[in-house]
């Protein structure tokens, strides 16, 4: 059976997620459904090259569909697989960094453009920012700052979608965005980034 | 070849397999099981606690002649407090381990936890449970220090002026046989008499006071074995 991303359109990702555990093939209606999406999120959260960004995106598809059975229907799909990309891709770029190979990416696409007008609401930012700031800014932010910034302003998932990939509470997840927040000003502070209100 | 048909190509090639769902199940089952057991074990460890702090007789430490920090160390019922963190741990980690455990706040976690650890416990010291259960480990268990040694060892420190063991014989004075056979010429003419107790031969009983001077000993105050007698009106010995 060859299934193909325009026949799935309409399904659901949980019965696509019921139909692959009987043909395989539907798994790759997900695989494309996803894809943009995940490869943009592996590159906010590392340094990978879209090459890598692609491996990696590969091997955490691979690790779900060894896991497919442990799906929880109570969760959403896309909170699952982000997930698992996120968990591979964390584990990937710890491996690259311990050998030393950090391999920084000049990123042009807009993937940050979202980030400063999100950051401060009540302020209301909304001049242009050069991507690269908020790059530099998030890179220098600790991990489990910047990790629920990225899911919540760039990849615009609400608390309980975040703390279903992070596996941690939701509470805990509004105090670190709050925390997150005030660590990105601050660093911005620190590196003479100004945000014009 | 599309990145998905790449991805099914190299599951199929590699005959990469899902793993059973009863293997997720049982997995969440088995640490569900592990809170659960964890959370009962942290409760027993409580019950001994209590049970510990209930036989000992706190007010001792007015008493101590040498290191106060020692004495209080030697009473703590120490092996059970680290059985008791130690499960309440495994217990959270449990919890934590489950498929949606990672959903509920860590002070839910923690404060449940502890909290049944605590009802658990005081339900099994306020049934007697927890003094039955110490004997059986007593029994069982040849390294384990039971709480009665450790009472034993504790009112047998003379040098702090504590001594116990059965009376052998009583007239002006008692003759008291001490843990390790041991006699000791004990005056009580001035001592303090706490609980219920008559004084016969064969009564176990607990001694605070001084040495004199060898297998000598000038009660201040005696005490029953069990408890501290405090819960009885005393009596000077004269008035008797």
């Amino acid at each position: 059976m060859d299934i193909q991303s325009k026949d799935c359109g309409d399904i659901s990702d949980e019965v696509l997620v019921e139909r692959s555990l009987q043909s395989i093939d539907y798994f790759g209606c997900i695989y494309d459904r996803y894809e943009k999406k995940l490869i943009s999120y592996i590159l906010r959260i590392s340094s990978f090259s879209v090459a890598e960004a692609e491996e990696v995106l590969q091997e955490a598809f691979i690790k779900a569909w060894q896991n497919l059975n442990e799906f929880d229907k109570s969760l959403k799909f896309s909170s699952w697989i982000y997930r698992i990309v996120h968990n591979v891709t964390i584990t990937e770029w710890k491996k690259t960094q311990s050998k030393g190979k950090v391999n920084k990416q000049d990123l042009n696409e807009e993937l940050f453009h979202n980030l400063p007008s999100s950051l401060d609401i009540a302020n209301d930012f909304n001049k242009k920012i050069d991507d690269s700031y908020i790059r530099e800014i998030l890179d220098s932010m600790p991990e489990k700052y910047s990790e629920v910034l990225i899911l919540k302003f760039l990849e615009e998932k609400d608390y309980e979608e975040i703390s279903d990939i992070l596996k941690k509470p939701s509470g805990t997840i509004a105090t670190l965005i709050n925390r997150a927040k005030k660590s990105f000003m601050q660093v911005a502070q620190e590196k003479n980034i100004s945000f014009t209100i | 070849m599309n990145n998905s048909q790449k991805l099914l190509a190299t599951i199929k090639s590699k005959n990469i397999k899902q793993s059973s769902r009863y293997k997720f199940a049982l997995k969440n089952i088995l640490f569900w099981v592990l809170f659960f057991l964890s959370i009962i074990v942290g409760g027993l460890s409580f019950s001994i606690i209590l049970f510990a702090f209930s036989q000992t007789d706190l007010d001792l430490l007015s008493y101590v002649k040498n290191s106060k920090i020692g004495f209080i160390l030697s009473l703590l019922p120490v092996l059970w407090i680290f059985t008791c963190i130690v499960f309440l741990f495994i217990a959270i980690f449990g919890i934590k381990s489950t498929k949606t455990g990672y959903r509920y706040s860590p002070l839910l976690i923690y404060g449940s936890s502890v909290l049944i650890s605590i009802i658990i416990g005081t339900i099994l010291f306020s049934s007697g449970s927890a003094d039955k259960l110490e004997r059986i480990f007593a029994k069982n268990i040849p390294l384990y220090n039971s709480l009665e040694e450790q009472k034993v060892a504790l009112w047998s420190m003379t040098d702090n002026g504590f001594l116990s063991g059965t009376i052998i014989k009583r007239d002006e004075d008692i003759t008291l046989k001490d843990w390790n056979n041991q006699e000791w010429k004990v005056v009580y003419k001035d001592a303090i008499i706490r609980g219920n107790q008559q004084l016969n031969e064969n009564e176990t009983i607990k001694i605070i006071g001084d040495i004199a001077t060898d297998n000598y000993f000038i009660a201040k105050e005696i005490r029953p074995w069990e408890g501290n007698g405090r819960q009885y009106n005393s009596n000077k010995h004269g008035g008797q």
